[in-house]
């Protein structure tokens, strides 16, 4: 076992040495910059975005998520035929509701 | 009432004093919580009393009543209920502490007068005494361990007690510091003790132990050296007794009661109690008496070249109480005691004397300044040469009794134990000459300014200064406060002071060999399973014998004293300069403060400043560091939080994980 | 074809409460001005009393597997459930004042604090490995934002980061583990079946061992086990102060009681392999934290050392595997419950009346102007250094006499040490209050604002007194928190003469976890 992660650590490691050693290295600009999904990674003084905008398309995904679980449950809902499942779901939709509520009277979608 | 109601109120008392104190401050007035807290004391006196009477009546194989208030712990499974014992040793115990404590909260009535903290002081005194009788009355290892908590955390309390003095917080720290470690070793002995024997129970415990461990087994050594850590740094026997010099930066009375009366001598009152563990560890008595001797023997020394009134007298008390260590490790279990006894008369004695002085003399504590108050306080003196006298064993003293009937028992027993013998006469002669150094220098000659002023009616007055570093006191916290109470102008002090004067005459006349033997008549149904004490017999004889050499160290020693410091004065000067090495050795308390530095303290402050520097500094100055760079936005957060730190936290992390996961690995191969 | 669950509802009731609760404050927060202050508490403190009555009620029945197996009633877990309700019950009047709760609002706030004793209570109760992470986010993620919810602070927020990333780290770990004895135990996520799967020897199972270092790990870090504990302190001194007293207290509680039965029903029977590991951190962590609260000046910093080290004392209960130990670290909880609530709210209240924030400097001289917090606090010192007549000691000697009866003595030889060491801290807090002048500049009554305490720039380390802005919610005496102060401290000082009724109750645990591990 010992032998076994010893192993490993040393092909390993040499592995990421040698592709330190052996790589071609040519930086550029654009190879350093960070990347992070097609924004701009300076943001300047003057660059302006919507906070609304991410506001309402987190919870749109959020609430979207969340809806397109209830097909799956619906067709198996179709085949159990079980009133403690319809129970669930309805308590489900429930609490989805009253996050729903509280999203709305917070003012989260209020567009400023 | 039954003997151990009687038990129960000796504790009850104290407690309710100083609750009631505590919780009533506001509104009562400081005399009154004075009276409370003396009452409270007197009140367990009488009920100490009421027990020793209804043990007296009942047959000596029957003076053992265990009580037990409810069960503590037992739902757990612990070996451990709130319960008492009453018998003969802690009786006489409740006894001294309560007769000896309610004497000197009397006498605190009066010298605390003018005290700003006084109500304070007597909720803290009263809960000192509640947690002495706990200990003593402690019907188990685990309460007498909680008992010796207490009167170390009521020590640490009443030492640093004028808390603006630099010095008197130091000196409590130093004192808890060492006790703790004391309290380590009792709590390790207790574990040891649930460990092999399962029970904590003085009654069960002595009945197993012979069968659960063969003599000079290592556990039951292992018991027993843990008991004598906890006895020595209590008791202060070296190496760990130094917290007892500092500890006179408590107010004098604390002095008297604390450190020189009752809560020093529970080492003593350890190793009576578990005398059949010691029997079945003859090797730790031996340690243990050794370190008696040793420490008799250095205190001994060091008394005779300190300058300062209150800390000779604490040198003199480790002294002592190195023979009552002596006394009961080498089996002389009554005669400890005795001296035990004695010694908290005529200790309490000379300490209440002293600190009528240090009043008369407007808080100076130096001997050199002072001299020839014969005149000007004829009772204090009266009272100091009678504890002197007693100290110095003088024939026919209490004091003379009780240390020569251990240094009787250890000649009696033969073989090694003549080493005590000898080393107890030779600590006697010193003890004679450092008790009269107080008395020639302090009470005879030509009187200082303040004894002069004091013949004139006056009272000397100064500017409150702290006696160690000369620093001007802050009367705020009422160091001793602006006025100064002396024994000759308050009768509760002379009250106090005549009672034990009288106890510290003619306490010894209790037990004369071949006359009488209260006390150990008394004792012996708890003793009476010793091997030692069943084979080991002083005759009558030889303890004459013992008493005339006694009597003539006490001599010896008081006429050297005489001859140094009356009839050729200025020649302990000579000798000082004569034997500078010899006399900055002893001055310097054999340097055990330093050893102890570099031992302890130091590698302790190293270990911490390490620790510190490696877990915190990264830590700290980096949000210290993050923290200052911005103003404050989210950025600054979310760099700071992202740099650094974090990343000194994964290291240790990957580190730790590293670690576990090699253990499993290395388990798994 | 679904097949109806067996649900036993009377067990699963006091988690029915909870999520009734949350919706309902929720909602309530939303009416009329921003933070209703008064009815959302009322509404939360009623929603906690409902909990706790179910959860009593609980106390006297049978054990139960809840939501098929998912979950499993027991005297574990109703305890650690009760010991978690009640810190959330003391922290709610805590929230009055506070600006953090002010700031955020109070349906929000609380709603989160629901929210988390909802996560603690499931994580008591999770019996399989699914419901076990699944509640230990539940439990974190609400904890993360009310770290960082006092939005005006930078200190709160880096709190409220430090924690999220070092969590989720910590998740992370423990579900790496989990997958790793998923696979280990042949598929099984069901704790006693993966104690059937992966069976007691696992010397030549690696996989299985590494999984149980990772899931080790990731429990390590949310009871703060050193080396896992850096984030603690920091987190602590950051977050807000009643939101701190609730992590340090509820979080411990519900994750040792999974780690307990996790440890104890899933991988009892190997116990011999993990057993040294878990001594072996208990020990280094009892020295960290102690170690490493000596020298803070701040209090909360300092409560955050000395719960590493209450970890280390815990964790000692916890491997011992037996029925005393379990009950020893559940009335150690308990214990631990009261004795920080009260401290963590003194601190809080002084934290509010003067401008010096959790600097040890706040504390300075109350004990002459504030008795009763003076007091509390002092009690609660001693309290957990374990000073005899409290329940600390109490607690402490439990501790130690199972880890000696479980044949762990030098364990127990540390706690005893430990506590030694940790006076040194304690006993600095104590002489503050009573030996120390109260600072020299008289702190400004109101207004004097914790925001100034964690201000960058601000130079309180030195103890120097801030600068008083104005403008932020006034301090000013509040009897709710009092009382509840004094409650944990008359409860600490009681359990400490009369323990009897805390060990009945810590009994309970212990019984749940004989019956998990049935007759054998």
């Amino acid at each position: 076992m010992i032998v076994f992660v010893g192993l490993g650590v040393i092909v390993g490691g040499a592995f990421t040495a040698l592709n330190h050693v052996l790589g071609p290295k040519r930086p550029s600009r654009v190879k350093s910059e960070p990347y992070e999904c097609g924004l701009p990674t300076e943001v300047t003084r003057t660059f302006r975005f919507g906070i609304s905008f991410y506001m309402v398309a987190m919870l749109f995904i959020l609430f979207d998520i969340e809806v397109v679980f209830l097909y799956p449950v619906g067709v198996l809902l179709n085949a159990s035929d079980s009133v403690f499942v319809l129970v669930e779901i309805a308590l489900f939709v429930f609490l989805l509701l009253v996050g729903f509520v509280y999203v709305w009277r917070r003012g989260a979608l209020n567009w400023r | 009432m039954s003997i151990s109601t009687w038990g129960w109120l000796v504790l009850a008392f104290p407690l309710a004093g100083s609750l009631l104190i505590a919780l009533l401050y506001r509104v009562l007035s400081a005399k009154a919580a004075g009276w409370i807290g003396t009452l409270a004391i007197a009140l367990a006196f009488a009920c100490s009393v009421g027990a020793l009477l209804g043990l007296l009546d009942r047959p000596a194989d029957q003076r053992e009543i265990a009580s037990t208030l409810y069960d503590y712990a037992g739902a757990a499974g612990i070996p451990f209920d709130l319960g008492i014992l009453v018998d003969p040793l802690s009786v006489f115990m409740a006894l001294v502490v309560t007769g000896v404590s309610a004497l000197i909260h009397l006498y605190s009535v009066a010298y605390m007068g003018s005290d700003r903290g006084y109500r304070r002081f007597f909720s803290f005194l009263n809960f000192f005494v509640f947690s002495m009788l706990l200990l003593v009355l402690a019907g188990n290892y685990v309460l007498l361990i909680v008992g010796w908590a207490f009167v170390g955390f009521a020590s640490y309390a009443l030492i640093s007690f004028w808390y603006r003095r630099r010095t008197a917080t130091d000196a409590g720290m130093k004192a808890f510091v060492i006790n703790v470690i004391g309290d380590i070793g009792l709590v390790f002995a207790a574990i040891l003790l649930i460990k092999e024997l399962g029970v904590t129970d003085y009654g069960a415990v002595f009945e197993l132990a012979p069968e659960a461990f063969t003599a000079n087994e290592w556990t039951v050594v292992a018991i027993c050296l843990l008991l004598i850590v906890g006895a020595i740094a209590k008791s202060a026997q070296a190496p760990l007794h130094t917290w007892l010099a500092d500890a006179m930066e408590g107010p004098t009375p604390v002095s008297a009661l604390i450190h020189a009366a009752t809560m020093v001598t529970a080492g003593v009152y350890l190793i009576a109690r578990s005398y059949p563990l010691f029997d079945l560890a003859p090797t730790a008595a031996d340690v243990a008496a050794f370190i008696g001797l040793f420490t008799l023997l250095m205190a001994a020394t060091i008394a005779l070249v300190v300058t300062d009134l209150k800390r000779i007298i604490a040198f003199s008390t480790m002294s002592q109480i190195g023979y009552m260590i002596v006394g009961v490790s080498i089996g002389a279990y009554s005669a400890g005691l005795f001296h035990l006894m004695t010694h908290a008369f005529f200790k309490a004695l000379l300490f209440m004397a002293a600190g009528s002085i240090i009043a008369a003399m407007a808080a100076i504590q130096d001997i050199d300044r002072m001299r020839g108050f014969r005149r000007a306080m004829p009772f204090t003196c009266g009272a100091l040469i009678v504890g002197a006298l007693a100290l110095a064993g003088f024939p026919g003293t209490s004091g003379f009794f009780s240390k020569d009937e251990i240094l009787a028992f250890a000649a009696t027993r033969g073989g090694m134990y003549w080493i005590f013998a000898v080393g107890g006469y030779i600590g006697a002669i010193l003890t004679a000459f450092y008790s009269f150094r107080i008395v020639f220098r302090v009470v005879y000659g030509e009187p200082c300014e303040e004894a002069k002023e004091l013949e004139g009616g006056h009272l000397a007055h100064a500017e409150p200064v702290n006696p160690a570093t000369g620093e001007v006191e802050d009367t705020d916290v009422g160091f001793p406060g602006p006025d100064h109470h002396i024994a000759e102008r308050e009768w509760p002090m002379k009250v106090a002071m005549a009672v034990l004067a009288f106890g510290a005459l003619f306490g010894g006349l209790i037990q004369i060999p071949g006359v009488t033997h209260v006390l150990e008549s008394f004792l012996e149904p708890v003793f009476e399973a010793s091997p030692i004490a069943a084979t080991v017999h002083v005759s009558t004889t030889d303890a004459y014998i013992g008493m005339a050499v006694g009597g003539l160290c006490s001599l010896l020693g008081i006429g050297a004293a005489f001859y140094l410091y009356m009839v050729a004065p200025g020649s302990t000067l000579r000798l000082r300069d004569r034997f500078r090495r010899l006399h900055d050795f002893l001055f310097n308390r054999w340097y055990f403060d330093e050893l102890l530095n570099a031992l302890a303290y130091r590698p302790v402050i190293a270990c911490g400043r390490f620790a510190s520097g490696t877990f915190e500094r990264v830590v700290v100055d980096g949000i210290v560091r993050g923290a200052g760079d911005g103003v404050g936005g989210l950025g600054t957060v979310v760099r700071t939080a992202q740099s650094g730190f974090v990343r000194f936290y994964a290291l240790l992390v990957v580190a730790g994980l590293a670690g576990l996961g090699l253990y499993f690995l290395l388990a798994a191969s | 074809m679904i097949e109806t669950p067996a649900i036993d509802y009377g067990a699963l009731s006091p988690i029915i409460a909870l999520v009734a609760g949350i919706c309902v404050v929720l909602l309530v927060g939303l009416i009329g001005p921003r933070g209703r202050r008064g009815l959302s508490s009322a509404l939360t403190l009623a929603t906690l009393a409902a909990a706790a009555g179910l959860l009593v009620w609980q106390l006297g029945e049978p054990d139960a597997d809840l939501v098929a197996g998912a979950l499993r009633s027991d005297g574990l877990s109703i305890t650690i459930g009760l010991i978690v309700v009640a810190a959330a019950a003391l922290v709610v009047p805590l929230q009055l004042r506070d600006p953090a709760a002010e700031e955020a609002g109070f349906g929000e706030t609380h709603t989160l604090l629901l929210g988390s004793v909802l996560g603690m209570l499931l994580l008591a109760e999770a019996q399989n490995l699914i419901s076990f992470f699944v509640a230990l986010e539940l439990l974190s993620i609400p904890l993360y934002v009310l770290c960082g919810s006092h939005r005006s602070r930078s200190r709160s927020l880096e709190s409220g980061l430090k924690y999220l990333i070092v969590g989720s780290i910590g998740s992370a770990t423990l579900l790496y583990g989990s997958a790793f004895i998923y696979g280990g135990s042949g598929g099984a996520t069901d704790f006693t079946a993966i104690a059937q799967g992966i069976g007691a020897d696992l010397a030549d199972d690696p996989l299985v061992l590494i999984g149980i270092a990772l899931v080790a790990v990731g429990l390590a870090f949310k009871v703060s086990i050193a080396p896992f504990h850096q984030w603690t302190p920091d987190v602590y001194e950051g977050a807000p102060t009643p939101i701190t007293a609730f992590m340090a207290v509820a979080t411990k509680a519900a994750a040792f009681a999974v780690f307990a039965r996790f440890f104890i029903t899933a991988l009892g029977p190997s116990a011999d392999q993990w057993q040294p590991a878990l001594a072996a951190l208990a020990a280094v962590t009892i020295v960290v934290g102690n170690v490493g609260a000596l020298g803070q000046d701040s209090l909360k910093r300092l409560l955050g050392y000395s719960g590493v080290a209450q970890a280390g004392y815990m964790l000692t209960g916890l491997l011992l595997g037996t029925v005393k130990g379990i009950d020893a670290l559940v009335f150690y909880l308990a214990a631990y419950m009261l004795i920080n609530m009260a401290a963590f709210a003194v601190i809080a209240v002084r934290e509010r009346e003067t401008a010096y924030g959790d600097d040890i400097t706040a504390v300075q001289g109350i004990g002459k102007d504030r008795p009763a917090l003076a007091w509390s606090l002092t009690i609660s010192m001693l309290a957990l250094a374990g000073l005899p007549g409290t329940a600390g000691f109490i607690g402490k000697l439990f501790l130690i006499e199972a880890a000696v009866a479980g044949n762990y003595t030098w364990l127990g030889v540390f706690i005893v040490v430990g506590s030694m060491i940790s006076l040194v801290y304690y006993l600095r807090v104590v002489a503050a209050i009573w030996m120390r002048p109260a600072p020299r500049l008289a702190p400004a009554m109101a207004g004097a604002s914790t925001e100034a305490a964690g201000e960058p720039g601000l130079p309180r380390r030195t103890g120097e007194p801030g600068r008083t802005p104005s403008g932020a919610p006034s301090g000013g005496r509040c009897w709710l928190v009092l009382g509840a102060i004094l409650a944990a401290t008359a409860a600490t000082v009681a359990f400490g003469i009369v323990p009897s009724p805390l060990i009945d109750f810590s009994a309970h645990a212990g019984e749940g976890l004989a019956s998990m591990l049935g007759p054998g």
